[in-house]
């Protein structure tokens, strides 16, 4: 008899349990705008503030984030890096496997050292680029970014209207997912994860 | 195991089912009641954004014609690019020759930039969805704390077994 009621009790448990992860397990959804097929990523080969030089194709094995913007950006551009921030501690040691990318839409003031320096100040692990007009223009038209320069829109300087969308490259070298500005930070680093896991596979 | 234990965990696991039953029952019948076009399985809607897209807006013409954009959480919008240009629409970025979708997985009202739509912009409302996640935890949110004033019942309102009765009741 007791043994038939602990069965009971364990068989109503385990039918609810049953029934609960039926209703729950789903395979994960990327939050991203996603490329499907992925396409290769657009060649990206420029200077670094300290003289070497950066090219993502060489850096197969690991997933970027890259945003595009200026450093005299007075909005759109902190709030981004410090959401990028926020996804690098969000992605704990994972991170370490992961790049996060600032390449300039205002090379007229924004030099290799000056885009480093101020990335830095968000986290000392990102990565500023920058480079002469005629390296960045390909690069600008290969990921779609629009830019437009408002000339002297504030007693600072001129103002440059850019494109705010990130792009996430995995692990093979593709280019996988596009994020809208404002994307919840906790998207993109389930995004991430998601990425690194499938590139370990 | 006493017959005090054994009595109080027939009537716990009885009271679980019959509770159990009875939020299910509850649920399933408000869901069939309230129920619309938030049930349906998700969808896709594929828009084709042929060659030669982008000279057309540029030139004052018509881009492909898009259907009512209402959706309900869960819905997919894939966009093809032909065109030999990137394109846009809102969140997503679709390089030329290339597929791109996005999963509408919050509930929401957009009004995006398009720049396929000569307005380069169009709307996007995207409904919540009722999934079977909300039947289950609407089951068990009424059959938990039935359970818990049944079980309460079904201990007060016949005596179990071998209990003594309170000393204050046998004068």
């Amino acid at each position: 008899m007791q043994k038939n009621v602990i069965l009971a009790v364990i068989g109503a448990l385990a039918v609810v349990l049953l029934v609960w992860a039926a209703a729950f397990a789903r395979p994960y959804v990327l939050h991203g705008s996603e490329i499907d097929p992925p396409v290769p990523a657009p060649p990206i080969q420029l200077s670094r503030a300290d003289g070497s030089g950066f090219d993502l194709a060489a850096r197969q094995g690991r997933v970027a984030l890259i945003f595009f913007g200026y450093t005299s950006c007075p909005d759109i551009c902190p709030t981004t890096l410090a959401d990028m921030k926020r996804v690098k501690a969000g992605l704990g040691s994972q991170a370490e496997a992961a790049d996060f990318v600032f390449i300039t839409v205002d090379p007229q003031r924004d030099t290799p050292e000056h885009t480093q320096s101020y990335v830095a100040g968000f986290n000392p692990g990102f990565i500023g680029l920058s480079g002469t007009e005629d390296q960045l223009q390909p690069v600008w038209k290969a990921y779609g970014v629009f830019r437009e320069v408002q000339p002297g829109a504030t007693a600072l300087g001129y103002l440059v209207d850019h494109s705010t969308r990130s792009y996430l490259i995995d692990a093979d070298g593709n280019l996988r997912l596009t994020y809208a500005y404002g994307t919840p930070v906790e998207d993109i680093v389930k995004d991430i994860r998601y990425l690194l896991k499938e590139g370990e596979r | 195991m006493n017959r005090l234990t054994r009595a109080v965990l027939l009537r716990l696991a009885v009271t679980f089912v019959i509770s159990m039953i009875f939020g299910f029952a509850v649920s399933e019948i408000t869901y069939r009641l309230s129920r619309s076009d938030m049930e349906r399985i998700p969808e896709v809607l594929t828009i084709v954004v042929p060659a030669g897209t982008a000279d057309q807006i540029s030139q004052g013409q018509p881009g492909p014609q898009l259907p009512e954009m209402k959706f309900f959480e869960g819905d997919q919008i894939v966009v093809v690019n032909q065109d030999q240009v990137s394109h846009q629409l809102g969140p997503l970025w679709i390089p030329p020759g290339a597929t791109s979708s996005l999963t509408l997985d919050r509930p929401s009202q957009y009004n995006l930039s398009c720049s396929f739509q000569p307005t380069e912009t169009v709307g996007i409302d995207v409904q919540p969805r009722a999934k079977t996640s909300d039947r289950v935890v609407g089951a068990l949110a009424i059959g938990l704390p039935t359970w818990g004033l049944l079980a309460l019942y079904a201990m007060v309102a016949a005596p179990l077994p071998g209990k003594t009765p309170a000393a204050g009741s046998s004068a």
